[in-house]
């Protein structure tokens, strides 16, 4: 399993400059509620498009990111992934799919 | 953030504020999704449809930059851009106001002497200006957009597909924007023609030949002085010197018209104070005592400055 951008979300990245938590938009096009996730909230997404493997890989990822043990992030992020699935926020994709898809 | 404090991090729009550059990079992308759903061919323009090679850059803030990458710096616009098939210009604006979204801010007859644009206001997404062609550009709007699409190519904003013009056709029209007010100095002309290339330069004056827009290129780059004997270069000299004087921008526009009707048109609508404005300006539709007492001021405005045309031109030796 991966996790991909859904179909006609629109996501706006702010890195904060080194002063602020990051920030990333997202939007349901065209006319969506924007949701804003910050801080950790946004890594995680951010990893999982990034082509990290379901929760375990974006939880170690997190994990080394922000400098905390795997397994104190693992349950978290995992249900937070879920959440983002259920508001369509993010794409739960199958590897074999994906695959097709490359060229 | 504690892991136990990730789901709360999900907010909806209305406890924070977002920045310019990202509302205006989510309404490029909303456009975007509305054009294609009703069938409109639309060009993204300037902001962050602009290509990086057009744009500053400074050295990297990231603190692990090895002392030597570089970060572009976005061009700033507040607001979203985007060039309509003039064909489709009224199903985009029909699209984006049945949407929900969108409401009019201005007409097209409201925007400027050029009439080229019209404001639509999004609540989260501020204003989008909707261009049904380029001042600048003296071909038929059709034939110019027919031009600039066919070199189009798809960038991603806010992760969305967009088509934008092709790098010189950007320049051009980064060029001829800049021509519409004073140029000394102007970053856009540095950045699209002081540091251009000879052959990106050529490249710029073969297309606003096609296009013909020589005039306004001519006057974004300083060479109006080889411009002879066309109608519109009083009007380019006026802009891109920044004489904004009413009565001498008037007989400009009207004399650089294309045909009679247009040069009628014109000097009736600079005649007449524009709604739009005098909503700005009291942040509310204007009644129509307040648009009467507007024409009266405008027209008591005009013959001053009349007044003081004619004066000078008299006492000139």
């Amino acid at each position: 399993m991966r996790y991909a951008v859904p179909h006609r979300l629109a996501w706006v990245f702010d890195d904060g400059g080194g002063s602020r938590p990051i920030r990333l938009v997202l939007m349901h096009l065209p006319n969506g509620d924007p949701v804003m996730l910050e801080g950790a909230a946004a890594l995680i997404w951010i990893l999982a498009i990034g082509g990290e493997d379901e929760g375990d890989g974006v939880a170690s990822a997190l994990a080394e990111l922000i400098h905390r043990p795997p397994e104190e992030v693992l349950e978290e992020a995992a249900r937070f992934l879920s959440d983002l699935v259920a508001r369509q926020l993010l794409l739960q994709q199958i590897h074999h799919e994906v695959k097709a898809l490359e060229p | 953030m504690e892991a136990s404090d990730y789901p709360e991090a999900v907010t909806t729009g209305e406890d924070w504020t977002l920045s310019v550059s990202m509302r205006v990079a989510l309404a490029h992308a909303a456009v975007q999704v509305l054009a294609e759903d009703c069938g409109a061919d639309v060009l993204h323009i300037k902001g962050p449809a602009v290509d990086d090679s057009l744009l500053d850059s400074r050295p990297a803030q990231d603190a692990e930059a090895d002392g030597e990458s570089t970060e572009v710096v976005r061009r700033s616009s507040i607001d979203a851009d985007v060039l309509v098939r003039p064909g489709h210009v009224q199903r985009l604006l029909e699209a984006m106001q049945s949407s929900g979204g969108w409401t009019s801010v201005s007409r097209f007859e409201d925007s400027s002497p050029f009439e080229h644009d019209a404001t639509l206001e999004h609540p989260f997404l501020g204003h989008t200006d909707v261009h049904r062609w380029f001042p600048g550009i003296g071909c038929e709007p059709e034939t110019a957009f027919d031009r600039l699409w066919a070199d189009r190519h798809t960038v991603h904003i806010a992760g969305y597909p967009c088509a934008v013009p092709a790098v010189t056709a950007q320049r051009l029209v980064l060029l001829l924007h800049a021509a519409r007010g004073p140029v000394d100095g102007n970053a856009d002309v540095r950045r699209t023609w002081d540091s251009a290339t000879p052959a990106e330069r050529a490249e710029v004056e073969r297309l606003a030949v096609d296009l013909k827009a020589t005039v306004a290129l001519a006057a974004a780059t300083g060479r109006l002085d080889q411009v002879k004997g066309d109608r519109s270069r009083e009007l380019w000299q006026l802009l891109s010197s920044g004489d904004s004087r009413r009565v001498a921008l008037w007989w400009a526009v009207v004399k650089s018209a294309r045909t009679p009707w247009q040069a009628t048109r014109a000097s009736v609508r600079l005649a007449v104070p524009r709604r739009a404005v005098l909503r700005l300006r009291l942040g509310r539709p204007a009644t129509r005592r307040e648009v009467a007492g507007a024409y009266f001021t405008q027209a008591r405005l005009g013959a001053t400055e009349l007044g003081a045309a004619l004066r000078r031109d008299r006492l000139r030796p």
